[in-house]
């Protein structure tokens, strides 16, 4: 399997303080990786590393496969793009005169993708509209056409949706999932928004005060969350005698008195169900996890 | 390096400071060169007063009175600085442009800004100064060493401020430092100069000279004040470039990147 990053007990201190904290993570390429955790929990401190911004202070990573340590990693960061923290705006320059920079900077003497770009992230019709005057949102989407004008093979992506409105945040979800469709970009995004990133996202990295805890895929995610009903009911036996008469296979008692199915079933079939075998529904509760949740659950609740 | 350089450019000339600091220049070295054309010409057509023999050369002299330095830290302050800010500085290292290659490049851009403030300034000398004044009695080596020294102490200005620039990150701070930088040299100059004359002491003389060479702001006073070791002073002037080439490099890879 071929990865795009891979970090080996990456590690960031400040003043013996660490930031982030033996992280051990891998990106396939292709992926479209949410990168999950509250503010101050490293997320953006492990972007800046893996983009050159930081230096690390042990372990190390992988880009494309070759290591941090290797003099040929400037030229595989040749195949990055990124928005850390802020887009990368000139102010003083139109969105055109950005890009025109940025393919510069990147060796790109050719400029005709920068309509088309610019198209593409919604700024073709900015012209002389200089970046000072630009909204957030627009500014934001000049910030994903500069790190999409050097044609990147993996993006890095860190709020990239802060300060746009519900549109512009369809807008650029569906432009991300375009883009790791249709160019085959390998996707490392973070978002407070996680309802978002929940859409969009094929895998998943948790990071909790500097340490990853875990890493799933879009389906184990998906499988965690599904929906479950809590059923409170006046006993157990015979509880399974009354979900094989409805065919559910997925459940798993909780007590004496309650059991928790994984299935799209109606209350009133179940409370059938269960009176055939001599048991009463007292209550019954729909259990929806979603990514927010579950990363709740994850790193203990809300701490105070 | 090249691609760089070229992204470097495209921004400078499209930057309004750039000109405005040209203008600034050329204006001052025009409101000097004007105040002694109006004082010789005074001079001249009132009876009893000295006349005031002015020539070109004196006002090349002149023309070493510090505003390049303080233009050659405005113009780095704001081109490296701005670069931060925009995030410009961010999208390079990322896309692997290497941090050796992004300071050379910033070097050469400011460099080159400079270069262009000292040769506005030093138009008004030729064209002007050379025409209203002439060059009575001057000396064509001299005059042109004192030049190239002028051009080299630029340029030493230009890496030293586009260091500070670099490794400060910050507009204000690098501005503030830059401008307390020259401030503070041209004041100890100036205290070590007068010393070493009220004093007549051998030893504050040797130090306001030592003190003077060795810092780009320190050797305008002795250019303005006739000193004829040119080469000295550009051979110190490409050492502070060569430091910066070599050192600073070094010192920037380790530097996180806000």
């Amino acid at each position: 399997m071929e990865f795009v990053l891979e970090t080996q007990g990456l590690t960031k201190s400040y003043r013996n303080i660490p930031v982030v904290n033996g992280v051990t993570m891998r990106i396939k390429k292709g992926d479209i990786y949410g990168f999950v955790g509250r503010n101050g929990a490293g997320k953006t401190t492990l972007m800046r590393i893996v983009s050159g911004l930081v230096a690390k202070s042990g372990g190390g990573y992988s880009l494309f496969g070759c290591p941090d340590t290797d003099a040929r990693l400037d030229g595989m960061r040749r195949k990055m793009g990124a928005i850390i923290e802020a887009p990368s705006v000139y102010p003083a320059f139109t969105a055109e005169q950005n890009l025109k920079m940025q393919c510069m900077a990147g060796g790109i003497d050719d400029f005709s993708s920068v309509p088309e770009v610019l198209e593409l992230v919604g700024l073709a019709g900015t012209g002389n509209k200089k970046a000072k005057d630009f909204s957030l949102g627009m500014r934001q989407r000049l910030g994903i056409a500069s790190a999409l004008i050097t044609r990147p093979e993996f993006l890095i992506l860190d709020e990239p949706v802060n300060g746009l409105d519900p549109q512009g945040i369809f807008e650029v979800r569906e432009l991300l999932k375009t883009l790791n469709r249709e160019r085959g970009i390998t996707i490392f995004i973070s978002s407070h928004l996680l309802g978002e990133l929940a859409k969009l996202a094929t895998s998943f990295g948790f990071i909790e005060r500097g340490m990853l805890l875990k890493e799933v895929t879009a389906e184990e995610l998906e499988h965690a969350c599904r929906k479950s009903l809590v059923l409170h009911m006046s006993g157990i036996v015979r509880f399974a005698e009354a979900m094989n008469s409805l065919h559910i296979g997925e459940y798993r008692v909780l007590s004496q008195t309650s059991a928790e199915i994984f299935a799209d079933v109606t209350v009133s079939a179940l409370a059938f169900a269960l009176r055939d075998v001599g048991l009463e529904l007292l209550r019954v509760v729909e259990n929806d996890v979603d990514l927010e949740r579950y990363f709740m659950e994850m790193i203990g609740g809300v701490r105070a | 390096m090249k691609a760089l350089l070229r992204a470097d450019l495209y921004r400078l000339f499209r930057s309004k400071f750039f000109y405005i600091l040209l203008i600034v220049s050329f204006a001052l070295a025009l409101i000097t060169f004007l105040l002694y054309l109006a004082i010789s010409e005074i001079s001249e057509g009132e009876d009893g007063l000295m006349p005031f023999v002015m020539t070109a050369e004196q006002l090349q002299m002149l023309s070493f009175d510090g505003t390049i330095g303080y233009m050659a830290a405005i113009a780095a302050a704001i081109f490296v600085c701005g670069d931060y800010s925009g995030g410009g500085m961010r999208n390079k290292v990322v896309i692997g442009c290497g941090r050796r290659k992004i300071f050379y490049s910033k070097l050469i851009a400011v460099s080159f800004a400079s270069v262009c403030i000292y040769i506005a300034i030093q138009i008004v000398v030729f064209v002007l100064g050379g025409g209203a004044f002439g060059w009575e009695g001057a000396s064509a080596y001299h005059v042109i060493s004192r030049f190239i020294a002028g051009l080299f102490m630029s340029l030493a200005c230009a890496a030293i401020f586009t260091s500070v620039a670099l490794l400060v990150q910050k507009l204000s701070s690098s501005l503030i430092f830059g401008i307390v930088v020259i401030f503070a040299v041209t004041m100890i100059v100036s205290l070590l100069s007068v010393a070493a004359s009220m004093l007549d002491s051998a030893a504050f003389d040797w130090i306001y000279k030592i003190f003077a060479r060795l810092t780009p702001m320190g050797q305008n006073s002795l250019l303005m004040a006739g000193e004829d070791d040119y080469w000295v002073l550009t051979a110190i002037s490409a050492a502070w470039v060569l430091l910066a080439v070599f050192a600073v490099p070094v010192w920037f890879k380790k530097r996180d990147i806000k």
